[in-house]
């Protein structure tokens, strides 16, 4: 029992060591697909959140209520829905995007987006009143404030965004709904190789798993584990900053 | 003397609650003006309607001549750049001291060398040159509120707000700062100070205005305001602790007023005779007489009393507490004087409340 187990994780490491085509281009997929949809989410909930907390509007409340409902999301859910809008004879099935990295990406925002713009939210809005209007007194427009207040709450922030990357990076629901966990052969001069179309190291875990290849999904594993880890360590590094600061 | 704000008329209500009513006030180019009121008084809201923080809800507002109670955008903007504030906490921007002081500089557009020279130059005239790169979260709070002068300063506004600057320092830090206030000053810069100390008002406002329930009680030149106070309450906040109820007995050349007891003669004012008024002196112009000499028969008001209590009333003086003819009485006098008259508790002294240091206080 113990000895599988360490056979697993040696192999599971030559994997690795061996840059193995296989385990990199499922890696690539999921770096790919998941920093696409935090950059994006982040590109739209920061300017968001900046407009949310310096405008007032009516159902301001009732929305900030359903934005930290968004925080969450069962990705298993938001995957489903995405399906149902997307598949062939959904609203948007003109579009011919399931089971491709795009619809991937489009889940995974919807699973970051309200995650970023909430902590965003509160990070603007624990920004003191005073700041803004010391940086009024001393001359400042709208958006010379604006971009005061985001410098003031950049840790929170950046927070907030390490937060949603560590939701999109670790889960499975939403991308194996409408991605399909699809890896395809190829042949090579070396021989046949398995290439990720759709398949993350998320969804690779459960398959190989059930497939009996235990070492493929020890090593799908523990990149996974080191990038949480990585996100993990700056959310504290930072956290620790801004306490300083 | 041109003047560079002016409020006419100006009030506010917040809430249907009157805050200010009816100010009428001028402040003259170069000047210091201090606004002296107690917490409540409505001196921030007279500041930020002067800022173009507030609208008044009524009233107008002049800046060099220009109306400018309703400006908005662009043109608020032109206006407010000609003014700066400073405000009881010094708030600091998360960054340098560098970033914090070159912050209104820089949306204003000036090159990196002048931001970096005029910079430099603000930081020395408050005393912190040379802490440009320190992290501004780690200065006492007195080296930020003077860091908040120097991000105010810089700019090289025409008018400068201050708002309580010294309320939350400590004596050194209030010391430093009212000297950084007097340079301020010697730059041409107008200033307006709001503060509830009275003797931060007076000592440093070249005219100090009186404000209580957001009424302006008196304007005038810091002597006047002390020495004439025209209000009970000016009288109360500028330490005339000596204030008497009485009735009025002989209106002439000199009028004569009873309180309890004892009757004080003080110089003419409008009344009739069997009038209630209230009379008012400042306790260090209370004046002890000797008893070992005749008396001067040009002293008027000379009362006996006794010593109930002697209190220490800062370094040099003593404040006497006496008792005489249902009167309390608090007199100021030099401790040296004290001890070389041989005055004690639970003795008796002459003294004299000089007629033309007593006032007239309206209610």
């Amino acid at each position: 029992m113990v000895e599988y187990l360490v056979e697993g994780v040696v192999r599971a490491v030559k994997l690795l060591i061996t840059m193995d085509p296989y385990v990199i281009s499922v890696a690539k997929v999921q770096v790919l697909v998941s920093t696409s949809a935090v950059l994006l989410a982040s590109a739209t909930a920061v300017p968001l959140a900046v407009l949310f907390c310096f405008r007032s509007f009516p159902l301001k409340n009732f929305l900030l209520t359903l934005i930290n409902t968004g925080m969450g999301l069962p990705p298993v859910v938001v995957g489903l829905v995405v399906f149902v809008i997307f598949m062939r004879r959904g609203p948007l099935g003109f579009l011919d995007l399931i089971y491709t990295r795009e619809i991937m990406v489009v889940a995974q925002f919807l699973l970051a987006f309200p995650i970023i713009l909430g902590v965003s939210i509160a990070a603007i809005n624990a920004v003191p009143e005073s700041i803004r209007e010391t940086a009024y007194t001393l001359g400042a427009r709208d958006r010379e404030v604006a971009l005061l207040v985001v410098r003031e709450a950049a840790f929170g922030i950046i927070t907030g965004i390490l937060a949603g990357a560590g939701r999109v990076f670790a889960e499975v629901g939403a991308i194996l709904t409408v991605g399909g966990n699809i890896a395809y052969d190829m042949v090579t001069p070396e021989g046949i190789i398995q290439v990720s179309k759709t398949r993350t190291l998320s969804t690779a875990i459960p398959l190989e798993t059930s497939q009996g290849d235990i070492a493929a999904a020890i090593a799908f594993g523990l990149i996974l584990l080191a990038i949480t880890f990585i996100l993990n360590l700056l959310v504290s590094v930072l956290r620790r900053r801004a306490g300083v600061a | 003397m041109r003047s560079i704000v002016r409020l006419e008329g100006v009030s506010k209500r917040f809430a249907g609650k009157e805050v200010l009513s009816g100010i009428n006030l001028e402040i003259r180019e170069g000047e210091l003006l201090t606004l002296l009121g107690p917490s409540g008084a409505g001196k921030t809201t007279l500041m930020r309607i002067i800022n173009l923080f507030t609208r008044p809800s009524e009233g107008r507002l002049y800046f060099r001549d220009r109306d400018v109670a309703q400006l908005r955008g662009e043109e608020l903007l032109k206006v407010r750049r000609s003014m700066a504030m400073v405000f009881q906490k010094p708030v600091m921007f998360t960054g340098s001291v560098f970033y914090n002081v070159a912050y209104g500089l820089k949306i204003r557009g000036y090159s990196r060398a002048e931001v970096e020279r005029r910079v430099d130059e603000a930081l020395r005239l408050v005393g912190l040159a040379g802490y440009e790169a320190r992290s501004a979260h780690t200065l006492s709070g007195g080296e930020a509120q003077r860091v908040a002068f120097a991000r105010a300063i810089v700019i090289q506004p025409e008018l400068l707000l201050l708002d309580e600057p010294t309320t939350s320092l400590d004596p050194i830090s209030e010391a430093r700062v009212h000297s950084i206030i007097r340079r301020v000053k010697e730059l041409g810069i107008s200033v307006v100070l709001t503060t509830h100390k009275q003797h931060e008002a007076l000592a440093l406002g070249d005219r100090v205005a009186v404000l209580k329930d957001g009424k302006l009680q008196q304007v005038g030149p810091p002597e006047e305001v002390i020495y004439a106070p025209q209000t009970r309450f000016v009288a109360e906040f500028t330490g005339m602790v000596n204030i008497f109820e009485g009735v009025v007995e002989k209106v002439a050349e000199v009028c004569r007023v009873r309180v309890g007891q004892v009757q004080l003669e003080m110089p003419a004012f409008e009344a009739s005779p069997g009038e209630r008024v209230c009379v008012g002196i400042r306790p260090e112009e209370v004046m002890l007489l000797r008893t070992d000499v005749p008396l001067n028969p040009r002293h008027r008001n000379v009362l006996e009393g006794v010593v109930e209590e002697i209190l220490p009333q800062g370094s040099a003086m003593l404040r006497l507490r006496i008792g005489s003819g249902g009167l309390r009485i608090s007199a100021d006098v030099p401790r040296h004087v004290v001890e070389k008259m041989g005055v004690r508790e639970g003795g008796k002294v002459l003294f004299s409340l000089k007629a033309s240091c007593l006032r007239r206080l309206e209610e």
